[in-house]
């Protein structure tokens, strides 16, 4: 099915590029052979550098600082209840209207796009781990408790094992943000990284040019959540095969 | 010594009591049935026993100590089993042996002739997911029997079982019991099960909760199930249990009808 899916997708790809001609949408092949000369000529390499690393750190920070934030307000009543209105305003908002704002306070530089990815990153993440924590079954904090476990154990045992499927949801959707986060970055950061070659590609109408760049980002999302779900998967083998 | 004494104990859930001045003793290697109707607070009694839930007032006595939080010479089972998904058979019935300090290894080897006892031996690496309802609570049994409690206190332990299971379930505490006697206090709303297991049935009614009648279970030990259902005296017991068990809906019946229902 999915094979199927993906070959009539392709078909229509090529039925739409051959009837309208290479302006309006390119043939898969001749964007995946631009991509070949772009990589070649160094040109890739030279601004993917840029956006993987603000990627890397941006993302990196936003899952430390995310899946912690998000246990604590998950486990502590009161801090869930000062937190939860503006986490929902914050996530609600859409994220890109902010990034002008971000620049004028920040500045243009690689610092700024580092937070805007990190922005990108935690509030997911943050809202998945909080409610993974908070569907705990509270009968298994009760039966540690039964025991004489200690509060540090019960997180240990229950807390963070029960919450762990929603904490890789999580990840998986903070990750995918994040990706875009870098990206929109770039596009409005400018002069440096993936998203510019995008937009350097756009301003030359050369739309074959710009395809590839973006095929690489969609491969990249696809990878990322193929990963989490494995990943998902090992480590959490009493859910049984799903 | 291995008694529990409850004394005047009451408890309420904001303005819903749920009984009063609870006056309750259970003597060492004592098997103690509490058997009641639903809503007459017998598991809210256990509970408390556990450590698990607070008194509104009165006092629990635990081996002669004042006790208010959950002790390390008493262990429960829960009705609904109550397992750890993410951990295997032998590591959930370690699990408490690892909350009262134990390492990985010795946890498990402590464990290990308890998963034996209750017949899961061959199955130590399996998840809880993989086993039906009666051998999960094959592991609550366990995991509470590993950590050598002095009192063993059971919610109901057989009550999501299916018959055929609960009776096997029966047999087999008979035996572990007989075994290895120590105080138990055990919660049921089934006649049959109370008379079996008990060396003595207290039987409980509701709104307002509270205890009606000691009943001493006079067989010998080791008992045998089947034997005993077959005994005319467990037919008078288990008559006897009825008739008070009974009173409850009859009673709040004639209420109905004097108010002109």
């Amino acid at each position: 099915m999915r094979f199927g899916f993906a070959a009539f997708v392709l078909a229509l790809w090529y039925f739409i590029a051959l009837t309208l001609g290479g302006l309006f949408l390119a043939p898969p092949h001749v964007i995946v052979s631009r991509l070949g000369q772009s990589i070649a000529s160094g040109e890739f390499m030279q601004y993917l550098g840029p956006t993987a690393f603000i990627l890397a750190v941006g993302a990196g920070l936003g899952v430390a600082v995310g899946v912690p934030f998000g246990l604590l307000i998950g486990r502590i009543r009161p801090l869930y209840w000062v937190t939860e209105a503006p986490i929902n305003i914050f996530y609600t908002t859409p994220l890109v209207a902010l990034i002008p704002f971000l620049l004028v306070i920040v500045g243009f530089n690689y610092q700024s796009k580092i937070v805007i990815v990190f922005l990108f990153t935690v509030l997911p993440v943050v809202i998945n781990t909080a409610s993974g924590v908070r569907t705990v079954d509270h009968d298994l904090v009760e039966l540690s408790r039964s025991f004489c476990a200690k509060e540090w154990t019960v997180w240990r045992d229950v807390i963070v094992p029960g919450s762990l499927p929603a904490i890789m949801t999580g990840l998986r959707i903070g990750l995918i943000h994040a990706l875009v986060g870098a990206v929109l970055a770039d596009f409005y950061a400018g002069a440096s990284g993936f998203g510019y070659l995008i937009i350097l590609y756009s301003n030359r109408f050369d739309i074959t040019g710009a395809l590839g760049p973006v095929f690489v980002l969609a491969a990249a999302g696809a990878a990322v959540a193929a990963l989490l779900k494995t990943a998902q998967r090992r480590l959490s083998p009493w859910q049984g095969e799903q | 010594m291995a008694n529990v004494d409850i004394k005047d104990l009451s408890k309420h859930f904001g303005s819903l009591g749920v009984f009063d001045d609870i006056n309750l003793h259970v003597d060492d290697n004592e098997f103690v049935s509490i058997l009641g109707p639903s809503g007459c607070g017998k598991t809210t009694l256990l509970r408390i026993v556990a450590g698990i839930e607070d008194t509104t007032a009165g006092s629990v006595i635990v081996a002669g100590e004042e006790s208010r939080k959950p002790r390390p010479d008493t262990a429960l089972v829960f009705q609904n089993f109550r397992l750890l998904p993410w951990r295997t058979v032998e590591d959930n019935v370690a699990y408490g042996l690892r909350l009262r300090g134990r390492s990985k290894a010795e946890a498990r080897s402590l464990a290990q002739p308890y998963v034996m006892m209750v017949g899961l031996a061959g199955r130590e690496k399996k998840y809880p997911y993989q086993l039906s309802g009666g051998m999960q609570q094959r592991v609550g049994l366990a995991r509470a029997l590993a950590v050598q409690p002095d009192i063993l206190l059971m919610d109901e332990p057989f009550g999501a079982l299916d018959a055929q299971t609960r009776e096997l379930m029966q047999d087999e505490l008979l035996r572990i019991w007989s075994a290895d006697r120590k105080t138990v206090m055990f919660v049921t709303h089934s006649i049959d099960e109370a008379i079996v297991l008990s060396d003595r049935v207290v039987v409980m009614q509701s709104d307002p909760g509270r205890i009606v009648e000691h009943i001493p279970v006079p067989f010998d030990r080791p008992r045998d199930a089947a034997a005993m259902r077959a005994d005319p005296r467990f037919t008078t017991l288990r008559a006897e249990m009825w008739a008070l068990l009974r009173q409850e809906p009859l009673s709040s019946d004639m209420t109905h009808r004097a108010t002109g229902e």
